[in-house]
């Protein structure tokens, strides 16, 4: 099930990938990163000219202090 | 008699950043012709699912709505917006509600209970930081 899946990649490229830290990153299995920013609408719009980058995850890669405490969220109807 | 239907299930790595391991899991999200592969935190402490206001933008799905619910946080209320997807895992497909909101921008996108934990059975498994998920419709009869 997990032969080259997305989430292998992530666990062994995670601590590269704190250099990016509050940033998106874009990645196939292939090349590895292949964008990082600000604006996910701008890398999306960069990649789309590149038809080998298909269908590549996208991350947000957390700063440390996003990561100080994950969202406890109870909803309530309007 | 055994059932002859495939047992499928999913074990997932969790996924360290910051000296810290998290149950991040690999999902397509999907609004008609627009899709985004990407990850989300399994979180049994959340209520709802709600993800990144950027990825609203990639499956051109609003932020605002008239569909919304308020939900709190340890650092007050948040205003979502919610909308029909398809969410993929693995060969799973479910068709389900997930919430957006601008303001929401912490850490990872976040799968809750609600939508999400009725089409798996879910077990964190914090001694060999591995998540495992079985779709509900997969159990042998």
């Amino acid at each position: 099930m997990l032969k080259k899946s997305g989430i292998l990649w992530l666990c062994e490229n995670a601590r590269k990938l704190e250099k990016f830290s509050g940033r998106w990153v874009m990645f196939n299995l292939k090349e590895g990163v292949v964008s990082s920013g600000e604006s996910l609408e701008r890398m999306f719009k960069l990649v789309k000219k590149h038809k080998k980058f298909r269908k590549p995850f996208i991350f947000h890669v957390p700063t440390k202090d996003e990561l100080g405490g994950v969202a406890f969220l109870s909803a309530h109807k309007n | 008699m055994p059932s002859n239907k495939k047992f499928v299930h999913y074990e997932f790595p969790y996924v360290k950043f910051h000296g810290r391991s998290y149950p991040l899991i690999p999902i397509r999200l999907k609004n008609k012709k627009y899709s985004v592969n990407t990850f989300a935190l399994i979180d049994s402490g959340a209520s709802f699912s709600v993800f990144r206001p950027d990825i609203a933008q990639a499956l051109h799905l609003p932020i605002k709505s008239i569909n919304s619910i308020r939900m709190g946080t340890p650092l007050g209320g948040l205003e979502i917006a919610i909308s029909k997807v398809e969410i993929q895992v693995g060969k799973t497909k479910i068709q389900t509600r997930i919430g957006f909101s601008k303001n929401f921008s912490s850490s990872f996108n976040i799968l809750g209970r609600d939508g999400f934990f009725r089409h798996f059975s879910v077990c964190f498994n914090e001694m060999m930081k591995t998540v495992i998920m079985v779709p509900l419709g997969s159990f042998p009869s």
